[in-house]
This record gives C-alpha cells, structure tokens and sequence, in this order.
C-alpha cells in the first residue's frame, strides 16, 4: 500500500507539472504578460553588426498593449530592428498558433524550461517559433523564429520584477540575419554580411500609468 | 669732384635676338639734373628698368648711390624715389591710402609728410578720393609724391610730364629744379619734351638703339654746335654752289633767300667776301644757335658719338 | 616681414574680389539649409529603413548638411574661388602696373611674394574651415543638431560629439587641398600678368589630373596626384581608421603647396618686369 502511494505520488507531481500542453503553458505565460496594459522605460541600445555601425543609444520605450510601440531618443536620433525590439509580449502571436506541442525540457540559465514549438500567423503570414518557457515563473527565456517575410531571430530574455508584481525585461539579446542596408548610392552593391546582435538593458520601468494613445501617434512603430 | 650717385657700366641687356641696350656706361653726379634721351625703342625704358631691379641685366652693373642694384637692392633702393613709365596705383583705394602703403615699404612717413607731399603736387584736396577717379595728368602727379615719400637722394623720373597739361608741365619743371637746387636731390630723367629737358637739365645722355651716342653737360654740347651761321641772299642756289666750294666749310641748307653753313668762326669773312666777290648781295650773316632738340635729331640721324 | 603682411592684408580686405567666396558659399549653404528643411531628399532612404528598423528623429540636421556639403563643394566651388584670389594676388599687380611701384622699394622680391603667400593661405583656410562653421551654425538654425547618419556600405551614426570633431578635422583636410590648389594658381601667377590664366590653369591642372587618375595607363601616377588625395576626408567618417592613408595625403597635399611656393619664388625673382 505504501509502495503504491509513493508510485501515484511520485507519478503525480511530474504528472501533474509535466501534463501541461504547449498551449496551456503559453497561455500561463501570457498572463504574466497580459498584467502589463502598458509602460514607459529607460533602454540603453547596443547593435552590433558588421553593416551598422553604431553608437550605444539611449532611448525611452513607450509600449501599450495590444501592440502600441513608440520609441524616442535622446541623442536624437536611434534605430532598433525591429525584430530586436522584443517589447510588449513575444508570446502573443505564438499562443493563438498551430501544431503546438511540448518538445522537451532544457536548462536556460540554470531554470529548468518547455521548449515549445509550433507554427503561427501574422497577417496571413506564417512562422516558425520555438520557445524556451521556464516552470517556475512561466518566462519567456529564449525564442527562435523563422518568419516568411523577414528575418530569421533567435532572442534571449532576463527578467526583473518591478513594483513587486509586473515580470518584465531587465535585458534582451536578439541575434538577427539582417537584410542590405539602404545606400545613398542606388548602384552600390549590398548584402549581408554576418549577423546582427541587438542588446537592449532596461531601467525605470513606469508601468500600467495610462499612456495616452497621441504619444503613438508620433511615430507609428508597431511589430 | 662731386659723388657719384648713379653709375651704369658696360651695363647690356639682350631680349632674345634683340639687344636692347649695349655697353652703356654712364655716370650721374649728385646734385646733377641729368636728361636721358633717345627716340621710341632707344632702350631708354630699359635702361631705366634696370637702375630699379625690375630687370635683370646680361652684363654690366648699375649701381645707385654707391650699390649695386641687383646684389644690394634694399640698400640701393633705400633713399631713391622712382617713377617707372606711367605711375600705377590700388584703384580701389584713396591718394592718401596708396601712399601711406609705399611709405611704409620704403620705412614709413607720417601723415603731415604725406599731406604736405600731396601739397606739393597740387592733390592734397583729392587725398580722400579713389584713385580709379582721377585723371591721368593726376596719377602723373601722385606718381611724383610717391617717388618724393622717403626723403630720396636720388629721384629717378620716367616721362614725368607725360599726360600733363602746360601748367602741370610747368609746375614739374619748377619742382624739380626746387627738389635739385633746394633739396640738393639728385634727378634722373628721361623725357620726350626736348625744350623742357634743356630748361631743367644740367647733363644729358643721348641713347639711340641701346648705344650711349652723347653725354656730358649741356652747354658744352650745345657749343659744339655753335659754328653755324645763316648768309641772308639774293640768289640762295648760287651762292650755295659758291660756298659749298670753299675747303673747311660745309653747307647745311639753301632755301627761301637763306643759305645756312658750318664753318669755323675765322673763315665766315672769307665766305662773305667770296659772295660779294662772286656778285651777291649778301643782306645778313646771322649765327644760328642750335638748341637741344637740333643737336637730339642730329645726332639720331647720324648716329654718332660726342662727348 | 611683418609690414608687408599687414599692407597685403590691408590690400587684400579692400579688394571685392575676396568677398565672391564667402558671399557665394553663404548664399549656398543657405539654399541648402532650406531646402533641407523644406524638402526632403533622403525620404526614401528613411522609408527604406522603416521596413526594418523603427526610426526615431531626424538624420537631416546640421552635421549631415556639413558632410554633404563637402560632396558639393571640394572639386567645384571652392577649388575656384581659392584660385581666383591666389591667381590674382601677384597676376594683377603685374597687370595692374603696380608691382613696378612695390619693387621699386627697399624691398625683396622674396619679400613680395611671400608676403602675398600668407595672405594667400590665409585666406585659403578662412574660406574652407569658414564654410564649415557656417554650416555647422546655419545648419543648428534651421534644422537643428544631432548624430551624423551616413548610409555608405551600411549604416553609420556617430554620436554629435564625435562628428564634430570628424567634421572639423574633414574640413581642415579640405582646407590643406585646397591651400595645395591654391598654391599652384599662385605659381601660375608669377609669371603671368593676367589672372584669369593663373586660374584657368590651375583648374585645368587640377581637372586633367582628376581625370588621368582614372585612366589605367597612368595607374603609377596616381598616388603622386593632387586629385587623389582630395577626398580622403571620406575616410573621417566610415571604414576603419588609415592612419598611413591620412599622413600620405596630408604629406601630397603639403608637398604640392610648398613645391609650388617654392617654384613661384624662384620664378618671380628670376623674371624681368615688363609690364
């Protein structure tokens, strides 16, 4: 009798955490995503790229969910790759995708994770993703996306909590196959040469304060 | 003796095949007025030229006051004023402002000195007005203030009456025998203006086709000449066949009852007698006295030397 | 020496030929500026990056007028008006009669011409750091400041501090050309009495070799040639940092002003004046 209680004990605990399907897992992380309506925040922008050469920058990140992105610099003028902006939830378009499944578990900076993969939509395009979700706080730690209409990204994510309720990004590094830069001369032979690394480290986040919608109006940035 | 302040020796410039001035030695003594004539293209401008620096000579040496030009030219230049064919001044600025610039190359004047130039030569009222509204009879007059602006020894003056008009030529006149008898300035200068040339100078040069052909002082050029008398007749073509027959006697010119001839003074009775004798009537015996533009044109037309 | 140089200065501010540059080069920046502000011709290359980078201000400001000016103006305007002042300096005091009035004082040819030299660069390197400056300030007016944004083999944006000094150091490379294009005129000008020749010269001269350095044949002479050399301040600001390449243009560059200096020297005092 012990023998069995230990069995069904012991069946149950990775059972009852390991049962989880992919979609259940990502909607889990979705609501630590869905808690932020929107933010403000302080980044320091690194690129490093052998077709972009540029300075660190520093910028103001305006985000608003559902996809609202508005950035402003303060040295006048920055540039992030889109793809590199991870802003906002990574997880939206991935939780509503297809042939979702659970691969296996992977160790990503010493927490145990789902690795996720599937296929998802963005405006009637599709992509490949693959997912690193750790267990215990349902992050998104790692991503690989492979779009039909641009780049291939594979990203990294650290975490902080702020104001003791919000998980949001402390630091991101986005790793991007960037297509040829545009050229003042229209005859200049382009390609790519090597990928970019997108670093962003983020500070002072002012979250949930009600950004107005006029902010995004300046620029429209959205993914 | 009085010091030399201008000396040219064997001095010789060719401009290609053309030789502009040959193996012209002259001297100019302070205190003197010395007139350099020639006709166009005598070398005269060239001559002058090279007493300034501005052309190198093949051969010679021209020396101002005691230096040479070509190895010492600051000192040379130091105490000499000079007019180089016509003046030439900064259009865009004033009288005054041109001679305040060439005064201070030459180590500087104040401004009473260059107003009481400007005085001098009849300006002083236009030393505010830009010189590209003056006239050319008054950048021939600036051009003299500017050779007068460092106290010179030596004043070299090339044409200094071009382009003036009676009074102006006048009023040159009078200020270069002021600047020699007053101011003991030595003047070098070169004109076309014969009878001016005679009234100011004490000493000429003759150059034709780059030659020295005269030099020295001018009365004792002009008595050279003095041997020439007019016979006043009553048949000029015989008694110019007459006279043309006497030994050491030579007819110049038979015209309108005049017949002229160059003969030692002891012989002028004997020509009269002859006429007479010959049966002329012989109305006047009148000693010509040839002035500097006569002996100029003779001695161009003849090509000669006579010191 | 110093008399000299300051009658030649005072000569030269009196003279309405040295005000054709700066009069010229303001009224250019100006239309720039304007028309920067008021159009934009680099449009499609933000559109082009706004397909793969979210955007935030503006490339058009007053460091990016300064560098594209640069592309407008060191083979065409200020190559020209730095021979016609260098052109004339000596030229039209022979035409003019007046160097028969300089020379005739205590003073050496050597002197004369260089007094006028000075003069000359002078205003060679108030032309083309000026322009610069003016830009810079005309450019803050109108469009404003920020980082310099050069899309040439990619992307670069140097932060404003940093193009500041690139530009400052592009135009003073610029300057050093044209002092070397200047100098030539000038050399010109010491045998001629017409200053339109002394410029007609030197622009020949720095054309003909623009194009010879083209041709394959004369690929020898190319690292020898002014031309060469004259864009090296493309290097400021993209690519790594040639230090050699600098130095050697920085050395031509020299080496063409003082060999012309020095041919003008012993040429005009060689020479006889005539006019």
């Amino acid at each position: 009798m012990p023998l069995v209680l230990l069995t069904v004990l012991m069946l149950a605990g990775p059972l009852g955490a390991g049962n989880l399907t992919a979609k259940q897992v990502l909607e889990k992380a979705g609501r630590n995503y869905d808690a932020v309506r929107d933010y403000t925040v302080d980044a320091k922008l690194t690129v490093d790229s052998p077709s972009m050469h540029v300075p660190e920058m520093k910028i103001k990140v305006f985000y608003k969910k559902p996809n609202k992105v508005h950035v402003e610099s303060k040295d006048g003028f920055a540039m992030l790759p889109r793809q590199g902006a991870l802003v906002g939830n990574p997880l939206r378009d991935m939780a509503a995708g297809s042939d979702l499944s659970v691969e296996r578990s992977e160790r990503v900076s010493g927490d145990d994770c789902y690795v996720i993969k599937g296929t998802f939509q963005h405006e009637e395009r599709s992509a490949q993703a693959t997912v690193w979700i750790d267990k215990r706080y349902f992050l998104a730690r790692r991503m690989s996306v492979n779009p039909e209409w641009g780049p291939s990204v594979s990203a990294k994510l650290w975490y902080m909590k702020v104001g003791n309720k919000y998980w949001l990004p402390r630091r991101t590094e986005a790793t991007i196959s960037l297509p040829p830069m545009p050229d003042e001369n229209p005859d200049a032979e382009r390609k790519p040469r090597g990928p970019t690394i997108v670093k962003l480290s983020f500070a002072n986040y002012r979250v949930n304060t009600g950004l107005n919608d006029k902010v995004f109006q300046k620029q429209e940035g959205s993914r | 003796m009085s010091e030399v302040v201008l000396e040219t020796i064997k001095l010789a410039k060719n401009f290609r095949t053309r030789r502009a001035v040959d193996d012209l030695s002259l001297r100019v003594y302070e205190g003197d007025v010395y007139g350099f004539l020639g006709p166009n293209g005598a070398g005269k401008s060239t001559t002058i030229r090279m007493l300034t620096g501005l052309v190198r000579p093949n051969r010679g040496t021209a020396r101002l006051l005691g230096f040479d030009v070509r190895t010492r030219h600051m000192d040379a230049m130091r105490n000499v004023g000079a007019i180089v064919e016509t003046p030439a001044f900064y259009k865009y600025l004033s009288a005054r402002e041109n001679l305040s610039i060439f005064s201070r190359l030459s180590g500087g004047c104040d401004r009473r000195r260059i107003d009481q130039i400007l005085d001098t030569v009849g300006l002083l009222d236009r030393a505010n007005d830009k010189v590209k509204v003056f006239s050319h009879g008054m950048i021939q007059r600036l051009g003299i203030a500017q050779a007068l602006l460092p106290n010179p020894k030596l004043v070299i003056l090339d044409e200094p009456t071009s382009g003036l008009d009676p009074q102006g030529m006048k009023d040159v006149r009078e200020l270069i025998l002021r600047l020699a008898n007053e101011e003991k300035i030595t003047v070098f200068l070169s004109s076309h203006m014969l009878h001016e040339v005679e009234q100011v100078c004490n000493r000429v040069g003759v150059i034709n086709r780059g030659k020295l052909i005269a030099e020295g002082e001018v009365k004792e050029l002009l008595r050279h000449e003095l041997d020439i008398v007019e016979f006043t007749v009553d048949d000029s073509t015989r008694a110019a066949d007459i006279l043309g027959r006497l030994d050491s006697l030579k007819v110049l010119s038979c015209e309108d009852g005049r017949v002229a001839v160059q003969s030692p003074a002891e012989l002028i009775s004997e020509a009269n007698r002859t006429l007479v004798m010959g049966g002329l009537a012989v109305s006047a015996i009148v000693p010509k006295m040839m002035n500097l533009e006569d002996l100029f044109l003779k001695l161009v037309q003849e090509g000669g030397r006579a010191d | 020496m110093l008399t000299d140089l300051r009658l030649e200065l005072r000569k030269a501010v009196r003279k309405s030929r040295m005000y054709i540059g700066p009069t010229a080069m303001s009224l250019l920046i100006l239309a720039v500026a304007v028309g920067l502000k008021h159009s934009n011709p680099f449009e499609y290359l933000r559109r082009r990056m706004e397909q793969d980078f979210i955007v935030t201000g503006s490339f058009i400001n007053a460091a990016f007028l300064c560098r594209h000016l640069l592309e407008g103006i060191t083979y065409t305007f200020l190559p020209l008006f730095a021979c016609m002042v260098c052109g004339d300096l000596i030229a039209s005091e022979a035409a003019d009669g007046t160097i028969r009035m300089l020379l005739c004082r205590p003073i050496t040819r050597a002197q004369v011409v260089i007094s006028k030299y000075v003069v000359a660069c002078m205003y060679v390197l108030a032309l083309s750091i000026g322009t610069g400056v003016l830009a810079y300030v005309m450019g803050t007016a109108f469009l404003g400041r920020g980082s310099l944004v050069l899309f040439s083999g990619g992307i670069w944006v140097l932060p404003e501090t940093t193009a500041i000094v690139r530009l400052a150091a592009a135009y003073a490379l610029v300057a050093a050309g044209m002092l070397a294009v200047g100098s030539i005129s000038f050399a010109v000008s010491t045998f001629l009495s017409n200053s339109n020749g002394a410029i007609g010269a030197a622009m020949g001269i720095l054309y003909g070799s623009a194009v010879i350095q083209e041709i394959e044949y004369f690929k020898v002479l190319k690292p020898y040639l002014l031309t060469t050399h004259l864009d090296i301040w493309h290097r400021l600001f993209v690519g790594p940092f040639d230090g050699h390449a600098f130095l050697k243009a920085i050395l031509v560059m020299l080496v063409y002003s003082a060999a012309s200096f020095a041919a003008g020297l012993i040429i005009f005092r060689r020479r006889d004046v005539l006019s």
